[in-house]
């Protein structure tokens, strides 16, 4: 119970009472309109490691934040999918870059060309069809770099840039984590060492997964230690 | 092998497969658009400072936007 009278004492509440203390003003002033950040980033206290594009995997990472991060609120962790499942469609992006190439040199060793077309036509239909893989490209380049996971000293978000037209963002409080669990299926996640951490919330409802994130061991021991920390707290 | 590709019956589809180019090209456009609002809007949710790549995104995406209006532009002028 905290004593009151030691705290009035210390901060005396009735300033009339108080020799220092201005004397009041019978008119209300209003508070001055200040513009601040919406979400600065918190100074940080520990070693900082700069975050690149094409980072996966970092311990207290610096040039990152999100909307609603506590001042005193540190990110402990930052978290991508493994480059490695970029592969699909790094794969399909270069055979469709190479089709335009094989339809032409095809059609050059069979001495056939397109009568009815002009040629400006079909530069401009190569062009937008160049296009077209560019967006492939980049809309799965920034599926990605958008898909990250984070755990703060005081909770853990889960961020997911679905497709174009949805985002997933799931947070779920330390204290309510029950357990950090992973799981590594097939040859390719042992071999390159990523996998799935599925964090346990004490909510029934609520689940909240880093997918295919490397280092999954070291990720699912880093959570545990913070959530142990936040317990003992 | 690839002589059905000069029958004459192709020969009408010509201006349909334009108008389609065009129609395209218009759709994708607005694909390249929401793309580009998508970033924004992710951008009030995580924001990334100094060199985690973020710059080198956006300026893509305004690239990738721009120049695909500048070919709908030419496709209308040159198709």
């Amino acid at each position: 119970m905290p004593d009151i009278f030691k705290q009035s004492a210390q901060n005396p509440t009735n300033p009339a009472k108080s020799e220092n203390s201005p004397k009041p003003t019978s008119q209300i002033q209003p508070a001055p309109k200040v513009k601040t950040p919406i979400s600065p980033p918190p100074q940080s206290t520990t070693n900082q490691n700069p975050l690149a594009i094409f980072t996966t995997f970092i311990k207290n990472p610096s040039g990152v934040s999100y909307a609603g991060q506590d001042p005193d609120e540190e990110i402990a962790l930052f978290l991508r999918r493994d480059f490695g499942t970029n592969t699909p469609w790094i794969l399909s992006t270069i055979v469709l870059i190479i089709i335009p190439l094989l339809i032409r040199f095809i059609f050059r060793a069979t001495n056939t060309s397109f009568p009815y077309f002009q040629p400006n036509f079909i530069r401009m239909f190569t062009v937008f069809y160049y296009f077209v893989v560019a967006g492939f490209a980049f809309s799965n380049f920034l599926t990605w770099f958008f898909t990250i996971g984070m755990v703060t000293n005081k909770r853990a978000l889960d961020i997911d840039f679905v497709d174009i037209s949805s985002i997933k963002f799931a947070t779920a409080d330390l204290s309510d984590i029950i357990d950090a669990k992973y799981t590594q299926n097939g040859f390719g996640q042992s071999f390159f060492d990523y996998g799935d951490v599925d964090l346990i919330v004490q909510t029934p409802k609520e689940k909240l997964s880093f997918e295919k994130v490397p280092r999954p061991s070291e990720v699912s021991n880093v959570i545990d230690d913070l959530t142990g920390i936040k317990r003992n707290a | 092998m690839l002589d059905f590709i000069q029958h004459p019956s192709l020969s009408n589809l010509g201006p349909v497969f334009k108008i389609g180019f065009l129609i395209l090209v218009a759709l994708y456009s607005i694909f390249a658009f929401m793309l580009l609002s998508k970033i924004r809007s992710f951008d009030r949710i995580v924001t990334f400072h100094g060199r985690s790549g973020i710059a080198f995104v956006r300026a893509f995406a305004y690239v990738f936007l721009a120049l695909l209006l500048f070919l709908f532009v030419a496709s209308v002028v040159i198709v």
